[in-house]
């Protein structure tokens, strides 16, 4: 595996999600997580403290899956828009549905935290895709 | 790939996910970090009528993890290679969604580190059952 290739292709791939993220998240969609502020979520100070956190362990998760990528057998645009949109499919059925049924929140928002998912997971794929090429083989 | 065993996978993994879960969050200590935060969690009988929903999710959700294990199936012993896998989707999770629900959740530092550690266990065997029973095609001779 081709390790500088896997770290770039993530910081990329990092920059792209949080910008999604903040577009979707903090602008679009942000009015749908107002209706439970004072007990599922945090809310001002308290999440802007933790937020340092939350980036990090993003980055870290973005690692792994172009850790998974690269051990992968095919490379590209297409094959890191497929991973991703399997691990987006991944991520809105093992925990926005998940949380649907354990946590204080609606369907609505549960369902947009899902599409969110497999939207946000497929475009870091394709970054990773186009970033991440394989070490080069030496011929002796 | 061979797609038989990769729904067969799915299945025996969600089984075990289920089974691990049980043990990890309903029968040992981690369970009792979760009461302090009635105005986060649903109660238990609430849960329980949304059941059916995250079988379901978690089902598709494994048989989807089982996909990507075959996509990179290295031809390894399938208990090291599903261990491996499974430390990689443990770590995944820990970082993706434990890091982001303690810095969006009104939940305290010390529920966050025992669903850290309680998924990368969990994720981690399922990745064993799902290297356990995902085979590749043999080849056909001729």
């Amino acid at each position: 595996m081709n390790y500088w290739r896997i770290i770039g292709s993530a910081v990329a791939a990092a920059v792209v999600f949080f910008l999604y993220g903040f577009l979707v998240h903090g602008l679009l969609i942000a009015k749908d997580y107002l209706p439970y502020p004072a007990g599922v979520y945090r809310g001002g100070e308290d999440a802007k403290s933790h937020t340092p956190i939350g980036l990090a362990g993003i980055f870290v998760a973005i690692l792994v899956f172009a850790t998974i990528y690269a051990k992968g057998n095919s490379y590209g645009a297409g094959a890191g828009a497929r991973l991703g949109l399997l691990f987006g499919i991944f991520m809105a059925g093992a925990f926005a549905a998940v949380n649907y049924g354990t946590l204080h929140i609606s369907g609505k928002l549960a369902l947009e935290i899902g599409a969110s998912e497999l939207i946000e997971w497929t475009l870091a794929g394709i970054v990773i895709g186009l970033i991440y090429k394989r070490a080069p083989t030496t011929i002796s | 790939m061979n797609y038989g065993r990769i729904v067969l996978a799915g299945v025996v993994g969600t089984f075990v996910f289920f089974a691990s879960g049980f043990l990890v969050f309903g029968l040992l200590p981690l369970a009792r970090f979760y009461a302090p935060y009635p105005g986060v969690y649903r109660a238990k009988d609430a849960v329980l009528s949304y059941f059916p929903i995250g079988m379901a999710s978690t089902l598709v959700a494994i048989v989807v993890l089982a996909l990507i294990y075959a996509k990179g199936y290295e031809g390894g012993a399938g208990l090291a290679e599903g261990a491996r896998f499974g430390v990689l989707v443990g770590l995944f999770v820990v970082f993706a969604v434990v890091g982001d629900e303690y810095v969006t959740l009104n939940i305290g530092r010390d529920l966050a580190l025992a669903m850290a550690g309680g998924r990368l266990v969990e994720w981690t065997i399922v990745g064993m059952s799902i290297g356990l029973v995902y085979k590749p095609k043999k080849p056909v001779d001729g």
